[in-house]
């Protein structure tokens, strides 16, 4: 059970998800010329979950090619 | 077995991704062929009844007039499901963003006002309905804690809560805000 928890692998793929979507909504920012500190909270949050919802969504579309790939399945013989 | 469950997953990905795209370059080559068949044909049908030459240079135009006038419908009905396509994957500006200062500014409750108005008055700590997340009351007090831990860090509570809100939910709460 410990191992289990310490393991905690969801947890700690969302973590690194939600940082990657920061950096991405802070580039978006950026490239807008407008800082983090001219949005407020509620705002900065949605503009997160949608690059948060991307990220999940890319991995989701890549997963399926790299199993296919990875078990060497010919999808069309 | 197993590959022809990967094997239809896929398919079924492609074609809810690319549904329109496919179906468009389906319809546009079709739409070439038959325009090819029907000049192949009409020729065929004056060299057999020996109408002469009059027509076949017009046919020839006609023929390629159409090609082109496919091709750019074809471009513009295949730009249109690429943006689509886009635009579902989100968006592209931050425009959209405003529409949540707005629709607390347009609707006026007092209670939808004071979401944004801890953070838009320059703040430091939001205001108890600005850091509101799905966790429920008991979790807006751990943010706003952590807000003041955390200091200038804009993205300080974002990373700490376990659920973000979509443009949804948050347009939801506005909404039962106003309503309340």
């Amino acid at each position: 059970m410990d191992v289990k928890k310490e393991l905690n692998l969801k947890k700690k793929i969302a973590k690194k998800v939600r940082e990657k979507a920061i950096k991405r909504a802070e580039s978006r920012i950026m490239l807008a010329g407008k800082t983090p500190e001219d949005f407020n909270e509620v705002q900065l949050e949605v503009l997160v979950k949608e690059e948060e919802d991307k990220i999940f969504s890319s991995y989701k579309e890549k997963g399926l090619l790299v199993l296919a790939s990875l078990l060497g399945l010919s999808l069309w013989s | 077995m197993f590959q022809q469950v990967v094997r239809w997953t896929f398919i079924i990905t492609i074609w809810k991704k690319y549904k329109g795209q496919l179906l468009t370059t389906i319809g546009y080559l079709a739409s070439l062929l038959l325009v090819s068949f029907v000049h192949q044909d009409y020729l065929e049908y004056l060299t057999a009844s020996g109408e002469g030459r009059a027509n076949v240079g017009l046919s020839f135009g006609l023929k390629w007039l159409a090609y082109i006038t496919l091709t750019v419908c074809f471009y513009l009905i295949f730009t249109g499901f690429s943006n689509k396509t886009q635009r579902n994957t989100g968006h592209k500006g931050l425009g959209f963003l405003a529409k949540f200062r707005n629709a607390s500014k347009n609707k006026n409750g007092a209670s939808t006002q004071s979401a944004f108005s801890g953070y838009e008055q320059g703040q430091d700590q939001p205001t108890k309905t600005g850091t509101q997340s799905q966790t429920g009351p008991s979790a807006q007090s751990d943010d706003l804690d952590r807000s003041r831990s955390k200091g200038s860090d804009p993205f300080a509570n974002i990373r700490s809560k376990e659920k973000l809100r979509s443009e949804a939910d948050v347009m939801l709460d506005l909404n039962k805000k106003n309503e309340g």
